[in-house]
């Protein structure tokens, strides 16, 4: 499966946030989405599962028109992790991770086999039969990721998935995507606000702010002038010791 | 674990045993004193019975009986899906004004001679509906709009109460010719239950039930975020708006039926959540049948509590589910507001 946009354009309380907007997103990578606040990256995510309507032709999956299909296909293609501030309800890890299936027969299955083979992947077994409302911030944002997962899409959609953990969790989580990439061969598009993630774990970023956008390598793609152009700030790129990637010093200026 | 097993299989238990005692003490109690081996002699049709008492088991304890069970199990399972709907462990068909839209359109139907048009019975049932729904959209609309607010919704509700219910005795105001039986039933009473009107709604009701009950996978699926919901391939808006649709209707047959009984919604599907964890496939069976004991033992209460007068039952239900309410509201301060 593979995502296309064509001549997007998307108002939102009259202001043009996207105009004319030309992507395809690369298969099997890790690709970053980045860029100010308030500046359309969730809008963008919710454009390409159909959580918003767009009016006009310009999301393709698989070269079909976006509006063309089902919530129930869109579900078994793309699973979408959507930003954690949400309510949880009282249900246990299990239960939670089993509402996944509902686009699958197998969703009165007692034990799911792909529910199972999820949970053992991403080592959750403890919390199974915890209560939701009783996991830590990291655990939820796992096991939130578990529910994705077995949903067993080629792609998965991420909306900040790092927002409100601890560095420790915050870095447990990419190397959770990095993995999913690499073994499961899943297509991952996830919005960031850490640079120096970005720098270390995504293959391809997409930079937005108004027009036009950026797609392309993380490397070749953050650089001191778009930094500037996209961020208005300015920065200095030394070696990470640990990847040997690129690691960003990011500065404002002083007026 | 273990622990939980067991607290749930003693509740099971217990809540059987409960059934058996309850039926058995609502068909037996009432304000004609009838021994006990009479009841029973009655109910295994044998002989050298008095025949007035054969007649008040037979014509009128048990379909009172079989009404409360029918309006006990509805109410019990329209509130455990109105708190799934809105996401909200406050609400019920009485709370959120759905109830007292349905009896604005039954006053309506009375005091107008209307349901003779529309072929007796249904008249009733139809104009119940058409204002239980009216209620019910409104609150959609405002709750949409607020999903998660639990404030907004409650004093949503209460604002259609009082404007529903104004227009009710603006009617009976008008009308106070039919104001004892239409008061009387509108606080909620089987007094009136007869085995035509069983007849009558009983097949429909447990349509509405099994069609409600088979959606327990939409109303788990709906319990998270609607972002959420979509994305696992739900079609939110379409489901909400149906589950809303049927539970409204059984709502308005209920208050055709047995007019305004509060709080069984709220309570019995606390209950149940308390031990129970929140699958709609055993929540929603078991507020069914709890809903029909509690309205049954409700029912006992309104005819014997005070000797040869009735009692509408909404009262007693009011009396157990205000105080249920408040303890609700102060548990869900914490995690819902």
């Amino acid at each position: 499966m593979k995502i296309e946009i064509e001549n997007l354009n998307f108002n939102y309380n009259e202001k043009n946030i996207f105009e004319n907007l030309n992507l395809k997103f690369k298969k099997g990578n890790l690709n970053g989405i980045l860029g100010p606040n308030g500046c359309g990256k969730t809008t963008l995510l919710k454009a390409i599962i159909k959580l918003l309507k767009i009016n006009n032709q310009s999301i393709y999956h698989d070269s079909v028109d976006i509006n063309k299909l089902d919530n129930s296909i869109i579900a078994k293609n793309i699973a979408y992790v959507e930003q954690s501030s949400i309510q949880m309800p009282k249900i246990k890890t299990i239960d939670y991770i089993k509402l996944s299936r509902y686009s699958y027969d197998d969703f009165y299955h007692i034990n799911n086999k792909v529910v199972n083979d999820t949970i053992k992947l991403l080592k959750i077994d403890k919390l199974k039969d915890k209560y939701i409302s009783e996991l830590s911030g990291g655990e939820l944002q796992k096991v939130i990721i578990a529910r994705a997962l077995s949903q067993e899409t080629k792609i998965i959609i991420l909306d900040e998935p790092n927002a409100n953990l601890d560095p420790l969790h915050q870095l447990e989580i990419m190397n959770l995507l990095k993995f999913l990439v690499k073994e499961k061969k899943i297509t991952i598009i996830t919005t960031l606000h850490d640079i120096n993630l970005a720098l270390s774990y995504c293959d391809q970023v997409l930079l937005i702010k108004d027009k036009p956008i950026t797609y392309g390598e993380t490397l070749k793609t953050i650089t001191k002038e778009n930094v500037k152009k996209y961020f208005n700030l300015n920065s200095s790129f030394i070696e990470n010791p640990f990847t040997k990637r690129p690691y960003i010093i990011l500065h404002q200026e002083k007026n | 674990m273990n622990f939980r097993i067991n607290k749930a299989s003693i509740f099971i238990i217990t809540s059987i045993i409960l059934g058996v005692f309850t039926i058995f003490l609502s068909i037996s109690k009432g304000s004609v004193k009838i021994p006990f081996n009479e009841v029973i002699n009655i109910l295994l049709h044998n002989e050298n019975v008095q025949n007035s008492h054969k007649f008040i088991i037979i014509n009128l304890r048990i379909p009172r009986t079989i009404s409360a069970i029918m309006v006990g199990m509805s109410l019990s399972l329209c509130g455990a899906i109105f708190q799934t709907l809105f996401k909200n462990p406050l609400t019920e068909p009485y709370l959120l004004g759905i109830s007292s839209g349905a009896a604005l359109g039954v006053t309506i139907a009375s005091v107008f001679n209307l349901f003779v048009f529309v072929n007796g019975i249904w008249g009733t049932f139809a104009f119940s509906f058409i204002f239980a729904l009216l209620s019910a959209f409104i609150i959609f609309t405002l709750a949409g709009k607020n999903k998660s607010s639990l404030l907004i919704l409650l004093l949503s509700g209460l604002a259609i109460n009082f404007f529903f219910s104004a227009l009710n005795s603006l009617l009976l105001y008008f009308n106070r010719d039919k104001l004892q039986n239409i008061i009387f039933w509108q606080m909620g009473s089987f007094t009136l239950s007869s085995y035509e009107k069983i007849l009558y709604t009983s097949p429909i009701m447990i349509i509405l039930i099994i069609i409600l009950l088979s959606k327990s996978k939409e109303l788990d699926v709906l319990l998270l975020s609607e972002d959420t919901a979509k994305s696992i391939g739900v079609n939110v808006k379409k489901q909400r708006i149906f589950i809303l649709i049927i539970t409204t209707l059984l709502t308005s047959i209920c208050v055709g039926i047995a007019g305004t009984i509060g709080f069984i919604g709220l309570i019995i599907p606390h209950i149940v959540k308390l031990i129970f964890p929140l699958k709609h496939r055993i929540i929603l069976p078991l507020s069914l049948y709890l809903g029909a004991i509690f309205t049954l033992f409700c029912d006992v209460i309104a005819r014997l509590l005070i000797t040869n007068t009735e009692i509408p039952i909404g009262i007693i239900t009011a009396l157990f589910g205000a105080p249920f309410f408040i303890y609700v509201l102060k548990k869900a301060k914490a995690n819902i507001l």
